[in-house]
């Protein structure tokens, strides 16, 4: 009975491994060995400042991605968007996720600012990044609504002027990322 | 009677268990990303080709086993392999404990019984503590399975004899 039990568990074990990494390779939200935007950081170590993404010197500003802070609620940004800021705006991507799941992947250059543990990070972020900075707020999809609160306290209670949220989040980046960014 | 009992127990048991890990799986197979991430949450010292190994496999392995257990299939198996999964939630939820992470789980999505996310009931059952003392009694579940399905084989060989 015991050789029989061990069989199926291994017969088991071997299912999950060919299904799992199967599945993963098919899927385009799936984890991949080498995974995009994966950070070598690892969540305990100083956090990666981010970088700011600048286009070339095209002033033009997309007069639909007008911030208004006087109101409380941030504007939300499609990926198009997104793009178009980076290549008409400073801007810093901000992941709102946990610090695993940023070291598990993240849109390259974006900087990690959970929303549970935004009152210890604040101080470093506001001293990297003035309150006229463009800033992009993403989480994981569409159904999470880290982001918004996060763009929300960005804004609202730290003062920052041009804050945005991506609702797309990082599975959005993941399926509609350019080969080339891959490589990042 | 007793061994009606017995049986029956064992049917209530592995349908809960069943049921928990079919739902554990589908949020798991649905967010892999987010069950990665959740696994390096917890900061273990373990390679990092281990862990996403782990989180590509782990999400099918409760799969086949819930809908195994459902089916009554395999029952003594599954239960095994269920005990030694336990073994290394509790050792990793410990850890985190020990170690004082504020961390979800990662175990259930509860907003998929429409709950918020941002609900105290969804922050203190997603929290390592509460999900260190659910395996335990998870453990304890499975445990009994292993028990009664490899023991009732040979209180019945013994019967007949």
């Amino acid at each position: 009975m015991v050789k029989l039990i061990v069989r199926r568990i291994i017969f088991l074990l071997i299912a999950s491994f060919v299904v799992g990494v199967a599945y993963n390779s098919a899927s385009p939200i799936g984890l991949r060995w080498s995974q995009p935007g994966q950070s070598e950081w690892s969540p305990g170590d100083e956090r990666p400042a981010g970088t700011v993404l600048s286009g070339a010197d095209d002033d033009s500003h997309p007069a639909t991605l007008q911030t208004d802070s006087a109101h409380n609620e941030p504007q939300s940004v499609s990926w198009d968007e997104v793009r178009m800021m980076q290549a008409a705006e400073e801007v810093v991507l901000v992941d709102a996720r946990t610090a695993g799941e940023y070291q598990a992947g993240t849109i390259p250059g974006a900087v990690s600012l959970p929303y549970h543990e935004l009152d210890t990070l604040m101080p470093d972020f506001q001293k990297r990044h003035p309150k006229n900075r463009w800033l992009i707020v993403f989480c994981s999809d569409n159904d999470c609504a880290t982001s918004e609160k996060v763009a929300k306290t960005l804004q609202n209670d730290y003062g920052f002027e041009h804050v945005l949220h991506f609702p797309g989040g990082y599975s959005e980046w993941l399926r509609r990322r350019a080969p080339e960014e891959d490589a990042q | 009677m007793k061994a009606t009992n017995a049986i029956d127990v064992k049917s209530v048991i592995r349908w809960i268990l069943g049921l928990l890990f079919v739902w554990a799986a589908i949020s798991k197979i649905a967010e892999p990303q987010a069950f990665f991430g959740s696994i390096l949450n917890y900061q273990m010292p373990l390679p990092l080709v281990l862990q996403k190994t782990a989180a590509m496999m782990l999400p099918w392995l409760e799969l086949f086993c819930g809908l195994a257990l459902l089916a009554g299939m395999w029952v003594e198996s599954v239960a095994t392999t269920l005990t030694v999964m336990f073994g290394f939630f509790i050792i990793a939820t410990g850890q985190a404990w020990l170690r004082g992470l504020d961390i979800s789980c990662g175990c259930f999505d509860l907003t998929m019984l429409g709950i918020s996310e941002n609900s105290p009931v969804v922050h203190f059952i997603d929290s390592v503590r509460f999900a260190f003392f659910r395996n335990l009694v998870l453990t304890a579940m499975a445990l009994y399975l292993v028990i009664v399905t490899v023991r009732m084989p040979a209180e019945k060989a013994a019967a007949a004899e």
